[in-house]
């Protein structure tokens, strides 16, 4: 029973808190560094508040997963 | 209560107030009759919402210069649908209510009375109403870029908006615009269809609207950016729907 909360969390942190996301428009951080629409960002670059931010207005989102993780689907095609 | 003193009139990008003694926006709705056989009264319901701004000034004109009231209204009326008008209440000041219309001028008239001042007198049809705003810029820039001062709406919008700008330019090449958005006044996002690029010319405006249904965050913001010259005055202003 104790181990359920500690289950949700850590599977909310790895949905919420993925390695990367991409710009979706523009976006200048609280510390005014600027990043286009289209860029890439590392996780660890934005503040969690920025990032709150961002996601809430859809100004960032979630980047896909590289070819690495995607290797089970894409298989078959390469095979 | 209020009095009108220092107000600005922007027109096209030029400064009208010196050259005006009074203007009038006016909203109005369609009032579309509804009343069917069986009603006692009569019953109305409203329709489309139109809105127009009327401007009374003393004649002028500036054969060099042309930017008097008479070569501003007389090319607003030749010129075309959207000639975009931003005026404030009182000196601009960011944060402070704006009045933007944009849309065709409709009526230019002249009156010329023996002994009089000649006036020079115009009417603005709003294409799409008349937006009470605010100012969200209204400074000289040097080049570079600079992020106007935070306007706090106190909530988010979820309708879009339009943003209207204008620019004196002193020497600028290239002077882009744009409004950007933020939840909490230090993350933030440009706000997608809310800019104004590429003026150069001298007293260059345009606008640019922010699709309806879009969310608009709570603070809001102007982003300059001047390249090619300094000391340019830029003024913008949005309103949300």
């Amino acid at each position: 029973m104790a181990n359920k909360p500690k289950k949700q969390t850590a599977s909310q942190a790895t949905k919420t808190d993925p390695a990367e996301y991409v710009a979706v428009v523009g976006i200048n951080t609280s510390d005014e560094t600027r990043y286009e629409a289209g860029a890439v960002i590392a996780g660890a670059d934005l503040l969690p508040d920025d990032k709150e931010a961002f996601l809430e207005m859809g100004a960032i989102a979630v980047h896909e997963p590289k070819k690495e993780d995607k290797d089970n689907v894409e298989d078959p095609d390469a095979e | 209560m209020a009095v009108a003193k220092q107000t600005s009139f922007l027109c096209n990008g030029y400064e009208l107030a010196g050259f005006l003694k009074s203007f009038t926006p006016e909203a109005e709705t369609e009032s579309l009759d509804a009343t069917v056989l069986s009603d006692q009264y009569k019953a109305f319901q409203p329709g489309f919402k139109t809105g127009k701004l009327t401007a009374e000034g003393l004649f002028s004109y500036d054969n060099t210069n042309l930017d008097d009231i008479h070569n501003i209204f007389a090319a607003a009326f030749d010129g075309g649908a959207a000639n975009v008008i931003t005026a404030s209440f009182g000196p601009i000041v960011v944060g402070e209510p704006a009045l933007m219309l944009t849309g065709p001028q409709v009526k230019y008239d002249i009156p010329v009375v023996n002994g009089q001042l000649i006036m020079a007198n115009a009417e603005f049809q709003a294409s799409e109403g008349i937006g009470f705003g605010y100012w969200l810029a209204n400074a000289q820039l040097n080049a570079g870029s600079t992020n106007g001062t935070t306007v706090d709406n106190a909530v988010a919008t979820s309708n879009g908006g339009v943003f209207h700008a204008h620019l004196h330019n002193n020497g600028a090449s290239d002077v882009d615009l744009k409004v950007q958005h933020s939840p909490n006044g230090s993350a933030w996002a440009d706000l997608t269809g809310a800019a104004v690029n590429n003026l150069s010319a001298v007293h260059a405006s345009g606008y640019a609207v922010v699709a309806a249904g879009a969310t608009v965050d709570r603070y809001t913001r102007q982003v300059s950016v001047v390249t090619g010259g300094n000391t340019t005055l830029v003024s913008g202003a949005f309103v949300r729907r």
